[in-house]
């Protein structure tokens, strides 16, 4: 008797939680959420992506084309909608970046440190540790005021225990009023709220050359990534690695220290190469000058894997010249400024 | 069982309307426009529809949306006969009504004057939207029913709504209360400002989503799978019918009616919607949109009215989408919002009230910040003054 009604209600599995029970014809994304389980999501429709995620294993019947939404790539990653697909058998899904622990922290702004004449590192001291992965991000709010979120990636890599110390690059933006008002130096000690971690934008070890793509204060997330990948003693050490940085003149260039710490730690050849895109003609710049989609080329070997970050045109710019020389798509992984994006990334 | 058979009163009405068009005169327009004042005085007079309670046989509440169909159908064969002069007789109709009634239908329609001509195009531009649009919607969501899919899809596309299905579901849906969204009318913005805008956007959205997916199967434009050519067809064979069944005369009434209904449509879109921001990473929630429980207002639209829900969770069909009464209201229910956004400055002072409540009592932190600017935008003087006392 009861296999006859025993495949009403099925079983989800997300990333190695505890199994939730469905209800009958109930979406995944209904399912989570009605647990308690705050997935990320936002339309759905199946029309906005944000609730992507894996099917691992079972079965589930979808509600919408996909191919409205996904790349064929996701599509054959077996890439599915929580909100459009209910299980017909248990299945096991995986969300990338998603932890159950996403999480308002309160916190407070400790330092605001000039690093160029319009971006600063921004550090907020945190009421307690926030785990996350390199490469993730965090919605930012002033706590007692109305100015709308923003999300800011991670300047550094965790701790194994988190960290209570966060850092991101925040740079002045016209009409930004988020951005400017970190990084008035007035507003050290202000109380900030910060939502996460988010966001699917994280080292994928692979034993391939591997190509980075930091646009202006894009550089928070590849940093981080490097500082990971040094500490995991990663597979890509032994890598060829490029970072192309496309700023706009001399005076935008920062973090070279830094980054040359990690060249010198890394165990393979390791190209660390400025891009600037207006640079006055005749200065004393000997570096490249130009668009980082002009550099692309030389260093993206059919089997690289890419990281970029930064302003949506100089992605899209970048990401095209990676697959016209061969990379694949799912072998390029990359986290958009503008809002939407963040959502779509 | 009367809970079932008031969704059926909206295909019926629609088969009366067309029926009656066949009599000219003030037979034209007079049962249309009956049907929309009628709509909005009866919800003024009944009491709201805060039914939430399970319906067992779903199938009789599909059949009333299939219906629809047959219906609009009806209508737009009205149109062409109506269209004809002289001896014109679209498929012999007026003498079979003549055979079966003894009246002589063609006569009437030929000393019908030029003027009740005018007035029926506003007038069916609703109820045609009402039985091609509303229904389309409906089916058009159940984007894993393949039937009700298609025929969403077909009636919509009936009227030239070839753009709609597509930029309604994977945008519109997607965008909301965002400035991506054609369908939210920015505050300050007469509808008459908006429903270019949105149409134009709509079109340009479809046409995108469209191409990047076939680009996506790796299919050409001019491929099988394209739906907005699937739908032109539809569309066209339509244009094509009216050709052969009235002329010329009967493309200039079909193209008329499509253009009025596209604005018709965009005109609810602009009433659901109406000046409510939402920060484009959150979840859409029941507050992003304008809702309606007024009895007479739910059962014609196919409960769209509940609008709040619909866009919460858009895979819950019609009949069990809840009321959400504690939500943002349209003023003076569906119907009677939609008639007053025609006077401008009727509906500012309808919505402005409504617009101070939704950002005070229903914005979240960051929203109230994006209605604030919204406020600013709007240069409507109650608005920015509201946003000042916020602020203070």
């Amino acid at each position: 008797m009861l296999g006859l009604f025993g495949n009403k209600e099925n079983r989800v599995m997300i990333n190695d939680l505890e199994p939730l029970v469905l209800k009958r014809n109930e979406t995944i994304l209904n399912g989570a959420l009605r647990h308690g389980l705050k997935i990320p999501y936002s339309c759905k429709v199946g029309g906005c992506g944000t609730c992507k995620c894996r099917l691992v294993e079972g079965k589930v019947k979808e509600f919408t084309d996909k191919s409205y939404l996904l790349t064929k790539q996701e599509i054959q990653r077996n890439i599915i909608l929580a909100c459009q697909s209910t299980p017909r058998s248990d299945v096991v899904v995986e969300i990338e970046g998603w932890t159950d622990s996403i999480d308002d922290v309160r916190g407070s702004i400790c330092n605001i440190e000039p690093l160029t004449h319009d971006i600063c590192e921004v550090s907020v001291e945190l009421e307690r540790p926030m785990t996350y992965r390199a490469g993730q991000y965090v919605t930012v709010r002033a706590t007692d005021t109305d100015i709308p979120a923003r999300c800011y990636s991670f300047a550094h890599r965790s701790e194994p225990d988190g960290r209570r110390t966060i850092s991101f690059f925040v740079r002045a933006v016209e009409g930004g009023r988020m951005s400017n008002w970190l990084i008035d130096e007035h507003h050290t000690g202000r109380a900030v709220t910060v939502t996460g971690p988010q966001g699917n934008f994280f080292l994928r070890d692979h034993d391939q050359p591997v190509v980075l793509v930091a646009g202006g204060s894009g550089l928070a997330p590849i940093v981080a990534l490097l500082e990971q990948a040094l500490e995991d003693g990663a597979q890509i050490l032994r890598q060829p690695a490029t970072l192309l940085f496309g700023v706009r003149s001399q005076r935008d260039i920062y973090y070279t220290d830094h980054i040359t710490g990690l060249q010198s730690a890394w165990k393979n050849e390791f190209v660390f190469e400025p891009v600037l895109s207006a640079e006055p003609d005749g200065s004393d710049w000997a570096g490249k000058r130009g668009l980082v989609s002009d550099f692309v080329e030389a260093h993206s070997g059919r089997e690289a894997t890419g990281y970029l970050c930064g302003p949506p045109p100089m992605l899209d710019a970048a990401i095209n010249q990676m697959i016209r020389h061969g990379m694949k798509t799912d072998s390029i992984f990359f986290d958009k400024f503008s809002d939407q994006s963040r959502a779509a990334a | 069982m009367i809970r079932y058979l008031r969704f059926y009163v909206s295909p019926v009405v629609m088969f009366l309307i067309a029926f009656a068009m066949f009599f000219g005169g003030i037979w034209l327009w007079l049962p249309a426009a009956s049907y929309v004042l009628g709509i909005s005085l009866l919800d003024q007079l009944v009491p709201l529809d805060l039914d939430e309670d399970d319906y067992r046989v779903p199938f009789l509440l599909d059949v009333a949306l299939y219906l629809s169909t047959p219906a609009a159908l009806a209508m737009f064969f009205a149109l062409f006969w109506v269209a004809g002069s002289g001896t014109q007789d679209a498929l012999g109709a007026g003498a079979w009504m003549q055979s079966l009634i003894g009246v002589d239908v063609v006569a009437l329609r030929n000393q019908t004057p030029w003027y009740h001509f005018v007035f029926m195009f506003p007038a069916i531009a609703i109820p045609i939207t009402a039985a091609g649009g509303l229904a389309g919607h409906e089916l058009t969501h159940r984007t894993w029913k393949p039937f009700d899919l298609w025929l969403g899809r077909f009636t919509m596309a009936l009227n030239w709504g070839i753009a709609f299905p597509i930029e309604h579901v994977y945008g519109h849906h997607a965008y909301i209360g965002t400035k991506t969204d054609p369908a939210t009318a920015a505050r300050g913005d007469s509808v008459y400002a908006h429903v270019p805008k949105a149409m134009y956007r709509t079109i340009v959205n479809a046409w995108e989503i469209e191409t990047t997916r076939l680009d996506k199967l790796g299919a050409s434009f001019f491929s099988p799978r394209n739906v907005l050519l699937r739908l032109g067809v539809i569309a066209f064979a339509m244009t094509v019918a009216a050709y052969l069944l009235s002329g010329w005369m009967g493309v200039l009434f079909y193209l008329t009616v499509c253009v009025l209904t596209k604005v018709a449509l965009e005109a609810l879109n602009y009433v659901e919607h109406y000046g409510i921001v939402r920060v484009p990473t959150e979840p859409v929630q029941p507050r992003h949109s304008w809702n309606c429980n007024h009895l007479i207002s739910s059962i014609f639209t196919y409960n769209l009215t509940r609008h709040s829900h619909h866009h919460a969770d858009a895979q819950v069909p019609f009949q069990k989408l809840r009321a959400y009464e504690g939500q943002p209201k349209i003023p003076g229910g569906f119907m009677t919002a939609y008639l007053t956004v025609w006077v401008p400055p009727l509906w500012r002072k309808r919505i402005t009230p409504k617009l101070r409540e939704w950002d005070e009592k229903y914005a979240s932190q960051d929203e109230r910040a994006l209605a604030a600017e919204a406020n600013e935008r709007s240069r409507w003087a109650e608005l920015t003054a509201s946003s000042m006392v916020q602020a203070a």
